[in-house]
């Protein structure tokens, strides 16, 4: 089976055999990507199930379909988005340990490494949703200009100029993380 | 171009590699003519470098299988359950009936079957709606088990 297939079964016959080819190609991107909104794994996992259920059930009312993530993204985002909205707490918890590679100070690595790593990840959590998912496509996903500028449905020159912005707030936000200073 | 914040999103894009082989030139005409935008680069190539050596633990597998799970599983779970449990009160009700209806059975016997069945019944209608009570007032039905 390749996409275009299953996306076939989707529309035409609602077969979950199809729906299942998607999730299994896109859910390891769909969990980082969550990941990267919300700061929090239990939470991007959560929002994962919400969103491929949600895909599911709307895919009978679409008439057309070229590719299935960048449409499933803008659920994803959307969840995403409601979710931190409806968080109790402005800062989001402290979960770099949990979330990114070799930041709990293995004596194997420096210890320097590790605070930098964990310094980097709460400025990015610093910054707003737009800045940060850009980011996370580019820099922790290694994601391309063309791939980017579909997944976020704007054009190419609109990706680097948003990531040009989106570096600018991140050292300025890391400057501000690394000198105790509080955010604006 | 004239201005500097006319280069701004090409020193994104030739940081990344993602210039054609014309927009690359005219970045790089530019950086060489403006101490500005030499140094502006430089800052975004640091960041960049910051940002490169971060990578996200891989999630369990068991996370991910349980991201989404084929509907007609639970639906034909819940399916034979209906049925079984259906073909059972069916076959109860049945029986029922033909004992009342029968001619040979004495009085006293279809008096003490009666009271057996409506007993039970009346005894499984309070549990089922104490528990369905029980279930939307539990202060503790978010917690797994």
């Amino acid at each position: 089976m390749n996409e275009t297939t299953a996306i076939s079964l989707c529309m035409k016959s609602r077969d979950p055999r199809g729906f299942e080819y998607l999730v299994k190609q896109y859910r390891r991107e769909a969990y980082f990507h969550a990941l990267g909104f919300l700061g929090e794994p239990a939470a991007a996992e959560d929002i994962c199930q919400e969103s491929f259920a949600k895909a599911f059930a709307y895919f009978p009312r679409l008439k057309s379909m070229n590719a299935f993530y960048p449409w499933f993204y803008t659920i994803l985002k959307n969840n995403c988005l409601d979710y931190i909205r409806s968080r109790k707490s402005l800062e989001p918890l402290d979960e770099a340990e949990a979330i990114i590679e070799d930041v709990a100070g293995d004596p194997q690595r420096s210890i320097e490494g590790a605070d930098e790593k964990r310094a980097v990840w709460v400025a990015l959590q610093r910054l707003k949703p737009e800045f940060r998912e850009i980011l996370i496509l580019k820099h922790l996903r290694d994601t391309s200009y063309a791939d980017i500028s579909a997944i976020l449905q704007i054009p190419r020159g609109t990706v680097m100029s948003r990531l040009y912005h989106a570096r600018r707030a991140f050292q300025h936000t890391y400057t501000q993380t690394t000198t105790g200073e509080s955010t604006p | 171009m004239s201005t500097c914040d006319e280069y701004q999103e090409l020193l994104s894009g030739l940081l990344d590699d993602e210039l054609t082989a014309e927009e690359a030139r005219t970045a790089n005409q530019h950086l060489s003519r403006c101490t500005a935008c030499r140094s502006e680069y430089e800052k975004l190539r640091q960041e960049a470098s910051r940002l490169d050596k971060l990578s996200f633990r891989e999630p369990q597998d068991e996370a991910l299988a349980g991201f989404w799970r084929m509907p007609y599983s639970g639906l034909a779970r819940t399916a034979g359950l209906v049925m079984v449990v259906g073909g059972y009160l069916l076959l109860l009700l049945y029986g029922f009936v033909n004992f009342l209806a029968d001619d040979e059975e004495g009085f006293m016997g279809k008096l003490g079957f009666s009271g057996i069945i409506i007993g039970g019944t009346i005894i499984l209608s309070i549990v089922l709606t104490e528990r369905i009570i029980a279930s939307k007032t539990d202060p503790y039905k978010e917690i797994e088990r």
